[in-house]
């Protein structure tokens, strides 16, 4: 009789081991995220294709430096998963209070969150109970990166199906559904001398000179581009500004903009030649764009140089007016404070 | 416990198990679905029997040459789903596509005229209900050469009766833009292939076919502009491209 039962439970548990289980669906899968000088936090949301604005309400304070060194680790454990599923959706930092806030999902989308650093820890951010709203991208595309300009957000896309087209939308503030507006980017191509419409904007920066608000951004054709942020308007072709060739294969990641002693540059993560320091003029040049912009195709780069010790970084936000708080993938994911260069 | 009442649970489990996996997810249809295919085609559509879970599709999905190897960098490897994620877009990699692209001279095209190359897509994929697939599914394509043109409507050809329209198409056009971009009286039809039915009636007189111009071919030429830009082309916007047909 006790054969038989150990029979027939080891009989249940092998049709367990068969049974599938399923995989579930994060709610939402918070990507892209910026602050605004409020403490708003932005979010792109991937699963539903919306941008969400919380409010936080956190209390005025100052960014501290931070060191994660088991961040997949810990975010594996808060949303219980394993360490090699974790991606890391982006880094932000709050203006206001200075928190450090991560998004992170796992590689199927079944499990994602926010987090906010506290001394070393990663702590989950439950949006229940905060005051948020939502605004809806056009039908079919997926954002990718957004910022905050004076005028409202400016978000980019790529479309889930059917057109190879580059769209850009501005996302009008407070963020509510139906004030969302968008425009098709084209920007020149210095590979191959032509303009494209192709290309969506992986990873963008505000940048303001003067009374002007650019928005910068690279495709993963690796151009570095500048448009302003006024230009983002309902149904209107978006012709941008080429102002940087990284070289082939450099597909962004991350864009910051920094100042230091006075002096506007901007930082570019990629996976391939590492981190790019591009100096504050080319930013704004009016003279060097499209055929004749910095190409390191090309071989000398003047005002373009790689970042030593920053060829790990991916995601980074500019955490004080001296240093990122930045990802790095140095055989695990680990977060850092990083001198600017 | 008796070992008879044993067998019995494990037998019932072992089929509830079973009836539970069921036929478990498979591929049930690949746009285009034609082997002579552009050699710059641009994208290929997967259409899945239930909910994919996504995150592995690019772990699963190769491209293989004439020799059977794999191909190196042959898609743009982001994951694009239809929102039931029943549908994957895959990109062959524009970079080696588009001509005169850095990438596209050291790496050199995907697809070669003339060669034969094979889609798969190798078991394990998941899907949202826990099940993979099971079988290897395999697709083999044989490229023409570029199509470097743009779509045009009047070369469509058009049957119309009170029963119906059919529309077929003088190419291969990309298949989710012909379910979406395509109206006959702002219906929408049937897909097949090259054709796309309207199902009746339609009262006797004018009809409208308005085509988004949007829609693309297999190589990403749409009506307002070739894949392939020239330096100078500045393609004025096209609100929609029309035919009237009449039904008799």
């Amino acid at each position: 009789m006790k054969t038989a039962a150990i029979a027939a439970a080891a009989a249940l548990a092998a049709a367990g081991a068969l049974w599938p289980r399923a995989v579930p669906q994060a709610e939402w899968v918070p990507t892209a995220l910026e602050f605004d000088a409020k403490g708003v936090l932005y979010v792109a949301d991937a699963r539903n294709d919306r941008i969400v604005a919380i409010e936080l309400g956190e209390k005025a304070g100052k960014a501290e430096a931070v060191k994660v060194e088991d961040l997949a680790d810990q975010l594996a454990s808060a949303l219980g998963a394993k360490a090699d599923e974790i991606q890391v959706g982006d880094v932000a930092v709050s203006p206001v209070s200075g928190a450090v806030v991560v998004s992170a999902l796992t590689q199927n989308g079944s499990k994602a969150g926010l987090f906010r650093v506290v001394k070393g820890k990663l702590q989950a951010i439950e949006t229940k109970g905060l005051k948020t709203s939502s605004a809806s991208l056009p039908k079919g595309v997926q954002p990718l990166d957004l910022v905050v300009t004076p005028k409202g957000l400016v978000v980019s896309s790529v479309s889930r199906d059917k057109t190879f087209l580059a769209r850009l939308h501005r996302v009008d503030l407070p963020v509510k559904d139906g004030a969302v507006a968008t425009a098709e980017s084209e920007l020149y191509h210095t590979s191959h001398e032509a303009w494209e419409t192709q290309a969506p904007l992986l990873a963008m920066a505000a940048y303001t000179k003067g009374a002007s608000t650019y928005v910068l951004g690279s495709t993963a054709c690796t151009p570095v581009v500048r448009l302003g942020a006024d230009e983002v308007a309902d149904k209107k072709k978006v012709k941008t500004t080429t102002i940087c060739e990284l070289g082939m294969g450099n597909a962004p990641v991350s864009l910051v903009v920094c100042a230091k002693e006075k002096k506007d540059f901007l930082i570019v993560s990629s996976e391939v030649d590492g981190t790019f320091k591009i100096d504050g003029p080319i930013l704004s040049d009016a003279d060097k764009i499209n055929e004749k912009a910095v190409n390191r195709n090309k071989g000398e780069a003047p005002g373009v140089a790689v970042v030593k010790g920053w060829d790990k970084v991916r995601k980074m936000a500019l955490l004080d007016a001296k240093s990122v708080v930045a990802v790095k993938a140095e055989g695990k994911l680990t977060l850092e404070t990083l001198e600017l260069p | 416990v008796k070992p008879a009442a044993a067998a019995c649970v494990a037998l019932a489990a072992a089929l509830v198990a079973g009836a539970v996996r069921g036929p478990g997810p498979r591929v049930v249809a690949v746009h285009p679905g034609l082997e002579a295919v552009p050699s710059n085609l641009l994208r290929i559509y997967i259409d899945f029997s239930e909910p994919m879970a996504g995150g592995d599709a690019f772990r699963h999905l190769v491209l293989r040459d004439a020799a059977g190897a794999p191909i190196r960098d042959a898609f743009r490897e982001m994951e694009l789903w239809s929102r039931g994620h029943t549908r994957l877009m895959a990109y062959i990699h524009p970079g080696r596509i588009k001509r005169g692209l850095a990438f596209g001279t050291t790496e050199g095209p995907v697809l070669v005229e003339g060669q034969c190359f094979v889609l798969e897509l190798a078991p394990g994929m998941k899907a949202r209900s826990g099940r993979a697939i099971d079988a290897a599914f395999r697709r083999e394509l044989r490229p023409a050469g570029p199509d470097l043109a743009q779509p045009e409507v009047a070369r469509w050809r058009i049957a119309a009766s009170r029963d119906g329209v059919v529309v077929e198409c003088d190419e291969w056009l990309d298949h989710a833009g012909l379910e979406d971009f395509v109206r006959v009286g702002g219906r929408a039809g049937r897909v097949e292939g090259r054709r796309i039915r309207f199902d009746g009636p339609f009262a006797p007189g004018e009809h409208r076919l308005t085509v988004d111009p949007r829609l693309e071919d297999l190589a990403g030429n749409s009506f307002i502009r070739a894949f392939e830009t020239r330096p100078g082309d500045d393609a004025p916007p096209i609100p929609a491209v029309e035919r009237v047909l009449l039904v008799r």
